[in-house]
């Protein structure tokens, strides 16, 4: 049996989860690996039997690859996914798409012009315990949305700084702004709020207020100001039934369902990466219809998570779409 | 001497007050007044008191030293208005009214009178409150996020609006209360909430706002009465290295050292009451939200309540 050839840029935490998923199945072969650091890259490339690039467009202009995973910082995206565009090789690329908006759109249409198979890695998506959530909700309309992701600020240098990161808001909250949509459809209003921190100039807690276009309202705050993650979740509130989703860590969450029949959380240790992973792999070798989260789809929780952000540094309500 | 006491109202929380009010020595419940008479016949004999079924009555007959509104929120005014004509001190159930006209001039005519009140913001007793700021002392909020996720209350002008207010108005109130002893004053923000189509009564059965306090924290409240019964009520604080949950009954604190639950030692009906009764005697000073002061949690709370309906701006 042949093997998918695929090809990892970034070699950091989230990269290292896709490296481990991508090295555990028998089909695919993970051929090059690159990293701005060449020790990171020669590091990862030798554990996996790769071949190591200093950097991502090197290494997509000399490997023959089926697919390519795009795990680099928020401010790097842009030229990879265009290299990628110019091959016709199908990417997988993580959140956020980019620190802003605009590099976001100008890929989306590039992917949307080419027909080419892409998924991001909204990995809650991919959650059995989000797909009973989806089916609980199913019939019912959401009333309200309260999202907290209130954590410490992670340590990489590029995190605190707007520019870089895109901010908290962008970076990590974007995965509640996701989940919101999946679970109660799309925004249509967002106000927001924030409180600027005295180191880096992403704020130290901000909280977005979401008028969707069912009628639902919410809101959904992010704290980067404790010592280590705290609370991160999305709760969801019907007639009779609440619905809360928890993450402590990529492969441990909980789902909490309280009805009239009392309260019941299951928790669950699935590695959503090597979900999110597979599901993309099957949809290369035709052995599935299609990704949950294709770059169009990505780009509209990436864009309400922008809009959120524009809301609190505007001091003005945002139309999504305008 | 006997502190002599009259209740207007007779229902769940003047229940409550008349088994705090029972516990202290040399105080007297003399009169309830109720509309509905067998309710207060039947609180009345529970406490020894005498019932009447109109307030004026109570007023009349009874010679008191202090009075108790406990009444459905779109009744306050006159019975407040008759007592601080009669110079009675005032301990007036939250929330002080449906709307903020009715509560500003009442705080205009209390002040006038200089009269000694006491509003039923009964979270700011809770010794677990208290440990709560002693703690965000040493490191300011920067975020507050209070939830009132519960059932509609079956009393039935609670799911009127202009009976009750609203949720935000008659529950959330107290998130609000909470939050200005903890955080500080409220500069603005937005708010918004919608009804569904089952919803009790007439009243937005979810609100949510983004608040922005002068401090700069910012926060967020949520309040839903759709769910089958109180889910989660309470008030979480986040501060550098610090998280705070505060519910009426506990404390749970997670700092460097993980995470502890502190319960309450303090039951703050009880402990509301006895600062009142001791302030009526001239022998305390710690009446924590005397009617102006309660007035602007009030204000808050009309503000958000407000702006949810309207879709959009708190203003203050």
């Amino acid at each position: 049996m042949s093997r998918l050839r695929v090809g990892v840029v970034g070699t950091g935490f989230i990269a290292g989860r896709h490296l481990a998923a991508l090295a555990g199945f028998d089909d695919v072969e993970v051929v090059a690996v690159a990293d701005a650091v060449p020790a990171r890259a020669e590091e990862a490339a030798a554990r996996y039997g790769a071949r190591p690039h200093p950097d991502g467009t090197a290494l997509l202009e000399t490997e023959e690859l089926d697919a390519v995973w795009l795990c680099v910082p928020p401010f790097a995206h842009g030229p990879l996914e265009a290299a990628a565009l110019a091959r016709g090789l199908p990417f997988f690329v993580e959140k956020p798409l980019g620190p802003d908006l605009a590099t976001a759109e100008t890929i989306a249409a590039e992917v949307a012009a080419a027909g080419l198979t892409t998924a991001v890695g909204y990995h809650w998506r991919h959650l059995g315990l989000v797909h009973r959530a989806q089916e609980l909700l199913r019939d019912r309309s959401v009333q309200l949305v309260t999202g907290a992701w209130l954590d410490r600020t992670p340590g990489a240098p590029w995190w605190s700084r707007r520019a870089a990161s895109g901010g908290q808001v962008v970076e990590q909250t974007t995965h509640l702004f996701d989940l919101a949509r999946l679970l109660a459809g799309e925004v249509d209003t967002v106000a927001a709020v924030e409180r600027a921190a005295p180191e880096g100039d992403v704020p130290a807690a901000a909280t977005a207020l979401l008028t969707f276009t069912s009628g639902a309202v919410g809101s959904i705050s992010s704290a980067r100001v404790l010592g280590r993650r705290h609370h991160v979740g999305l709760e969801l509130v019907t007639e009779g039934l609440a619905v809360e989703v928890t993450e402590r860590g990529l492969s441990d969450h909980e789902l909490r369902v309280s009805d009239a029949d009392g309260a019941e959380t299951t928790g669950s240790d699935e590695d959503p990466v090597a979900v999110e992973d597979r599901e993309f792999l099957d949809v290369l070798l035709g052995q599935a219809p299609g990704v949950r989260v294709p770059y169009a789809e990505g780009l509209r929780s990436h864009a309400l998570a922008c809009a959120a952000d524009r809301a609190a540094r505007e001091g003005r309500p945002v139309r999504l779409g305008d | 001497m006997t502190t002599r006491i009259g209740l207007v109202g007779a229902g769940f929380i003047a229940g409550r007050h008349v088994d705090a009010l029972s516990s202290i020595d040399g105080v007297t419940v003399a009169g309830i007044a109720d509309p509905r008479a067998d309710r207060a016949e039947v609180l009345a004999a529970r406490a020894g008191a005498a019932a009447y079924a109109h307030w004026a009555d109570l007023l009349d007959v009874e010679r008191l030293d202090a009075l108790y509104v406990c009444v459905p929120p779109h009744a306050h005014g006159e019975v407040e208005t008759a007592a601080v004509e009669r110079g009675l001190p005032l301990f007036v159930e939250k929330p002080l009214a449906t709307d903020l006209a009715t509560a500003e001039a009442l705080a205009d005519r209390i002040d006038a009178a200089g009269l000694l009140t006491a509003v039923g913001y009964h979270w700011r007793y809770l010794d677990t409150l208290e440990l709560a700021r002693d703690l965000l002392a040493g490191a300011p909020a920067r975020m507050v996020l209070g939830a009132w996720l519960d059932r509609a209350p079956r009393v039935d002008w609670w799911a009127r609006q202009d009976g009750s207010g609203g949720q935000t108005v008659e529950q959330a109130t107290h998130l609000f209360d909470v939050a200005r002893v903890l955080v500080g004053e409220v500069e603005g923000g937005w708010a918004t909430g919608s009804r569904s189509p089952d919803g009790p009564g007439d009243i937005l059965d979810v609100c949510t706002a983004a608040l922005r306090f002068e401090s700069g924290a910012v926060g967020s409240f949520s309040n839903s009465c759709l769910l089958p019964r109180a889910h989660r009520i309470g008030v979480e604080l986040v501060a550098p290295g610090l998280g705070l949950w505060l519910t009426e009954h506990r404390l749970v604190v997670t700092d460097a050292d993980g995470e502890r639950v502190v319960d309450r030692d303090v039951d703050p009906f009880e402990a509301e009451d006895r600062a009142f009764v001791a302030a009526v005697r001239g022998e305390g000073h710690d009446v924590r939200a005397p009617y102006r002061e309660a007035l602007r949690t009030h204000r808050l709370a009309v503000a958000v309540a407000q702006a949810a309906a309207d879709g959009g701006t708190v203003q203050l």
